[in-house]
């Protein structure tokens, strides 16, 4: 009988040595990081405004700032400062020689975190003084899962050399620029990504790591090529429906120019004057 | 022979414009020459066709004299108002604002010697001056391409040249 005992406690602790290795080594999960430009406009429950027909006054040049829009505090897997700061300055110099933009200003995330909602990016916008704010919120989904070459890892050594391991990251972007003064969105443009590295399982963490911040680099450069072709039609469209009103202020420059209708105008009293002749 | 001057010296945009901070630097040729450049081809073919317009329709019979004279004139008040009146104005350049002091200019004095129909010339550019000068207080932009028309020159320019054709004397006629 304690024989039999003896068999089956030792075959429990074998089963649960092996799961525990298996836990061990297997890594496969999901990881996420994500920010919601609503939940910081609007945070606490708050219910956005009703429509107002109220008409943006942008006074070029304009001082724009741009952040990112803070994931909740205590979120893992989120990019560090510098990394962010990094992947702004990125789009930061693809629209800083625009003529009617006077400075691009980037906005640490720790004043961004210290208050929210529009009062809050006022705040930020008079401590800078900006004029319009681009405001980056982002949703990353990082999946590492083995595969079948990942049997391998029971050799131990395998765990070593053997790429067993499939790490995919998938990011989306979003920037929503912002006129500060009546905070109507201007115009918005998205980005994605999505990463695919295998790795060996002892180097997960670190090839997953990188993945997530490769996606965060792949996303951000194709949503600023989005947000250039975005600015483009905006520029078209407020000339079309003047939906935003635009003047210049001080460091302004141009010319004296003549347009047609007043063209018209002189050619026909032009001809009345050489017709009397 | 006026024409293909203008548009030979259009290259040298960056030497001749008005530049606020060149001219306060000593670059005083900048005061008339940056009349006489533009910013792009449109800019420059509407100013064109403005200037043959205005000419070939109403300043034929002016002296050549009377002309080269008020150019120079009209050309350097709009410059040195724009530099006192409006510090913020870096850069300008194009033919229109002078263009409204000599139709302003001549309008007055031709209507009060010779012909009365230029009073309709000079109630035509006040009503044209002063609409898109609102216009641009109200925050819309005029634009020539990606230029923005400085409204202001021409108020400058149409005050001048009125100003002027009623100070002088009416008596001293303006065709040879």
């Amino acid at each position: 009988m304690k024989t039999r005992v003896g068999k089956v406690c030792l075959f429990a602790l074998v089963t649960l040595i092996l799961t525990s290795c298996a836990s061990f080594y297997g890594a496969d999960g999901r990881r996420g990081v994500s920010s919601s430009l609503v939940d910081y406009l609007y945070p606490d429950g708050q219910v956005p405004p009703k429509h107002e027909e109220t008409t943006p006054h942008l006074r070029l040049p304009l001082t724009v700032g741009l952040a990112f829009v803070p994931a909740q505090q205590g979120t893992p897997f989120a990019l560090p400062e510098a990394k962010k700061t990094q992947l702004l300055e990125v789009v930061k110099q693809k629209f800083v020689g625009l003529e009617y933009v006077k400075d691009i200003t980037i906005v640490p995330e720790t004043y961004m975190r210290s208050s929210k909602g529009f009062d809050g990016v006022g705040q930020i916008a008079r401590l800078y003084g900006l004029d319009i704010v681009a405001l980056v919120s982002y949703d990353q989904v990082a999946v590492t899962s083995e595969t079948k070459s990942s049997i391998l890892y029971w050799t131990i050594v395998g765990a070593y050399f053997i790429e067993g391991n499939q790490n995919q990251a998938t990011t989306f972007v979003d920037t929503a620029v912002f006129d500060v003064n009546s905070r109507k969105m201007l115009f918005r443009a998205p980005g994605v990504s999505d990463i695919e590295e295998s790795s060996t399982l002892v180097e997960v963490d670190q090839v997953n790591r990188e993945a997530r911040e490769k996606g965060f680099e792949l996303a951000m450069a194709d949503m600023a090529d989005n947000l250039a072709l975005e600015l483009d039609r905006f520029k078209a469209k407020i000339k079309e429906d003047k939906s935003v009103q635009v003047s210049n202020r001080e460091g302004y420059g141009g010319g004296g120019g003549m347009q047609w209708p007043f063209l018209l105008i002189l050619a026909g009293l032009a001809a009345v004057r050489v017709a009397k002749r | 022979m006026f024409v293909c001057g203008l548009w030979l010296i259009q290259r040298y945009l960056g030497l001749l414009e008005y530049d606020r901070q060149q001219i306060l630097t000593g670059q005083l040729w900048r005061i008339w020459s940056g009349h006489f450049v533009h910013t792009n081809s449109a800019h420059f073919a509407l100013n064109i066709v403005a200037a043959l317009i205005i000419y070939f329709g109403f300043l034929t019979r002016i002296k050549l004299r009377d002309l080269l004279l008020s150019v120079f004139v009209f050309a350097a008040l709009i410059s040195l108002t724009l530099l006192c009146v409006y510090p913020s104005l870096d850069w300008y350049n194009g033919l229109s604002g002078l263009l409204h002091a000599l139709v302003a200019y001549f309008a007055v004095r031709m209507a009060r010697t010779e012909d009365k129909i230029f009073w309709a010339a000079l109630v035509v550019i006040w009503v044209k001056v002063i609409v898109e000068t609102v216009r641009v207080h109200l925050g819309y932009e005029s634009t020539v391409g990606e230029m923005a028309i400085i409204t202001e020159a021409h108020l400058i320019g149409t005050f001048f040249g009125t100003v002027a054709g009623f100070a002088l004397r009416k008596s001293r006629s303006l065709t040879p």
